[in-house]
């Protein structure tokens, strides 16, 4: 019956849909979760042994539901989870945790004991002395989690009838004992209690240890639906609380980068306005003319080779709009701006700047220069344009990443919040 | 200092040493003019008593001209593209070649491939609401005045913003954009429907313009339009017309503009009937005359780099 494969649990897993969002924000809770799937589900208590292989785990099960359900042997047998209901209990018999033999069936099963048991049986032959170091690991991990979550796990030590006399158990006792300290220590045989059974012979039922056993499960399972209720509250308290954080913490960094992203726009924006007016204050001075403009006469074929007064303003004007737009190219350079966004560049290196994509190549006059730099409107324009760029350049590009980035997490970090459903109701 | 030693013996030594002058092996033609432009500039460092800081600055500066790909820009503002120019034309003086439309300088934005049209194109592909529907048109003589059929006639000029299509760093203009190559018919003529084109410059805080800023000269140059034309039994013409009434017409700081080639400009109605959307347009006529081959060959043929698309 034990090998019939109906009784064969796959592995439990945090249900991905439920707790996709979750999931998302905390990977590291995956079993909390799947925990909390079970005690949504979860009906009967569920009891498993747990323990090391040939420690008579099973056998124990056997004589707790008076009957045969799960296979005994002296070679590594139960390599499954294999369940049994028995007076309104969940039994749960598991592979032994001998790490040097366990597969990954052994992993999965262990894994599913853990997350579905409300009651541990740790289970030690008496026979072996002392708990060796894998033992009190786990044991240590049990207690761990009994105090945290109030999933109770009994010791047993089993095999009580191989010892020599009562003075080599009392040895092993005190022994263990006091590599637990505190623990409650329960001593078992499984075959005194079969012979009493079948012999009827009620005080070796009693020597057994199993009465005294039931009586110590009993009481655990009266405190089983307390229990549930506590872990639940806990893991969901724990999981928003950690949420919280999770969520302040992206708060705090993206309201940063926003703070960020506003500042360095607001140290260009007044650093390339303040340089404009000085720009459009020089530039009021060049443009500054009476009379006729003599930079839009042409001149005559007989003068190509010649100065004219006309070729000498317009290279006044060409020289003091190249100074002012060296200068703003000094200004952009120190924002990271001079260079054109890649997807701009062309085949001409001369201009892939953002200073040309802006200003353009086309000749400025007296009256384009006086519309550029002496106007406020022609000034804002300028501004936008490079205000544009700005938010072109690589390092803004970075940053609207990270602000991208960050709002995501925190947008996650909601979701997985509105996921979590009240503390009461798992 | 103000010292003298470019005559001495060792400077000359030196240079002769510099550009392997007397070493057997190597490009003879290079060596010499290695030896002349290197002894130049040794004795320009001598006679305008150069410092050290003022010699590495010129260094860097090429460095900088290099890295803004603005050599060939330069080249056109220290007159070198013109100087060539009026080289070629002396030779034809000196060949007895006369007549025919004036060549003047290609300028580095010419770009192989536009899609060839017969005798008509229309060359704007991108709005340009600052610049006015322009036609251009004329016919493709030879010297006897005949018209020549067949002639590839390659036209490529700049936007408002003095920006050419493939070298447009805002990115607004498509492929071609004002770029054309029309094949004449049997009566030699071509047309084209384009916008206006700006005077341009220099990128004003590039290398060109700041070495003009210390010569006090603007980089800019009158609005113009850029002109291949080529033909099986003639010489290309590599040329440019200027646009009337620029202001720069005779202050082009590549010195490309030539009298011939400066056609009148004419204010027109009827727009839509030769196929503008407007009803105002401005209206050129740019005839063209080839010169012939000189003994059965094109000798004025430019082998440089050239941007295809
Ligand atoms: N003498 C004695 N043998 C036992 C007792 N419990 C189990 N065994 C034997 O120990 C071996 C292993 O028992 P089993 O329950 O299969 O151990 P498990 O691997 O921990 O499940 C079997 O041969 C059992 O018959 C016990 O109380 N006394
Ligand atoms: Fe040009
Ligand atoms: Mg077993």
């Amino acid at each position: 019956m034990p090998e019939d494969s109906s009784l064969r649990q796959p592995a439990t897993r945090a249900h991905p849909a439920r707790w996709r969002d979750v999931l998302y924000v905390l990977p590291q809770r995956e079993g909390d979760l799947a925990r909390l799937d079970e005690l949504a589900v979860a009906d009967a208590p569920v009891v498993t042994v747990i323990g090391k292989y040939n420690h008579g785990k099973s056998r124990l099960l056997n004589e707790l539901i008076r009957r045969d359900a799960f296979a005994v042997a002296d070679r590594r047998q139960t390599v499954h989870l294999a369940e049994c209901r028995h007076a309104g209990v969940r039994w749960l018999d598991a592979p032994g945790l001998d790490a040097d033999v366990a597969g990954e069936d052994d992993r999965h099963a262990l894994r599913a004991v853990w997350l579905a048991s409300d009651i541990r049986l740790f289970v030690h032959a008496a026979r072996e002395g002392e708990l060796d170091a894998v033992e009190r690991a786990l044991l240590e991990a049990l207690r761990a989690d009994s105090r945290r979550t109030r999933r109770e796990t009994l010791i047993v030590v089993t095999q009580a009838d191989q010892m020599e006399d009562d003075d080599a158990l009392g040895r092993v006792m005190s022994a263990i004992a006091d590599q637990v300290p505190g623990a409650g220590l329960l001593v078992v045989s499984s075959t005194r209690h079969r012979r009493g059974l079948e012999d009827g012979k009620t005080l070796l039922i009693q020597r057994s240890g199993i009465p005294e056993l039931e009586r110590a499960l009993a009481d655990a399972l009266a405190r089983v639906p307390a229990a549930r209720a506590h872990e639940a509250r806990l893991l969901l308290g724990e999981m928003r609380a950690e949420l919280e954080t999770v969520r302040r913490a992206e708060a705090e960094t993206l309201s940063s980068l926003r703070q960020q992203q506003a500042a360095q726009r607001h140290v260009f924006d007044d650093g390339l306005e303040t340089l404009l007016a000085a720009i459009g204050r020089d530039m009021e001075v060049v443009v500054a003319l009476a009379g006729p403009d003599l930079a839009l006469v042409a001149d005559t074929g007989r003068e190509r080779y010649a100065t004219t007064a006309a070729k000498l303003e317009r290279a006044h004007i060409q020289v003091a709009y190249s100074r002012a737009c060296i200068h703003l190219d000094g200004f952009l350079a120190g924002h990271g701006v001079s260079g054109l966004p890649r997807e701009q560049q062309t085949a001409a290196g001369s201009l892939n700047t953002v200073m040309v994509a802006v200003m353009g190549v086309s000749v400025k006059f007296r009256a384009d220069l006086h519309r550029m730099f002496c106007e406020a409107p022609g000034r804002a324009r300028l501004q936008a344009a490079f205000a544009h760029y700005f938010e072109l350049s690589r390092s803004r590009a970075a940053l609207r990443d990270r602000i991208t980035e960050s709002s995501v997490a925190l947008d996650a970090a909601d979701r997985a919040l509105a996921a979590l459903p009240p503390d009461t109701a798992p | 200092m103000g010292v003298k030693i470019f005559n001495g013996k060792d400077v000359q030594d030196f240079l002769r040493i510099i550009a392997n002058l007397d070493g057997a092996s190597g490009n003879e033609r290079a060596k010499q003019v290695v030896h002349r432009i290197v002894s130049d500039l040794f004795k320009t460092i001598e006679d305008f008593d150069l410092t050290p800081d003022e010699v590495w600055l010129g260094i860097n500066y090429l460095n900088k001209l290099g890295s803004e790909g603005e050599a060939a820009l330069l080249a056109a503002g220290i007159g070198l593209e013109h100087y060539i120019d009026m080289r070629l034309d002396a030779e034809d003086a000196e060949l007895g070649i006369t007549g025919g439309t004036p060549r003047t300088i290609e300028g580095p934005l010419y770009v192989a491939g536009a899609p060839e049209q017969k005798s008509k194109a229309r060359l704007d592909k991108n709005p340009d609401p600052d610049a006015g529907p322009l036609r251009i048109h004329g016919r493709v003589t030879g010297p006897d005045g005949a018209p020549v059929a067949d002639a590839l006639v390659e036209v490529w000029h700049s936007d408002s913003k003095g920006f050419y299509s493939h070298f447009d760093p805002t990115g607004r203009q498509s492929e071609f954009n004002l770029r054309g190559a029309i094949r004449t018919g049997a009566d030699g003529r071509y047309e084209v429907l384009t916008r206006m084109p700006a005077s341009y410059g220099c990128p004003p805080s590039g290398a060109t313009q700041t070495l003009l800023n210390q010569l006090n000269r603007h980089g800019n140059r009158p609005a113009h339009v850029h002109f291949f034309v080529t033909t099986d039994s003639f010489r290309k013409l590599t040329t440019q017309f200027n646009i009337e009434g620029d202001p720069l017409i005779w202050d082009d700081f590549a010195f490309a503009t030539r009298e011939g080639l400066i056609p009148h400009v004419v204010e027109r109605t009827g727009g839509q009937a030769v196929g503008f959307e407007e009803d105002g347009y401005r209206d050129i006529e740019f005839n063209i005359e080839l010169t012939p081959k000189v003994a059965g060959k094109d000798n004025q043929i430019v082998e440089r780099a050239r941007a295809a698309a």
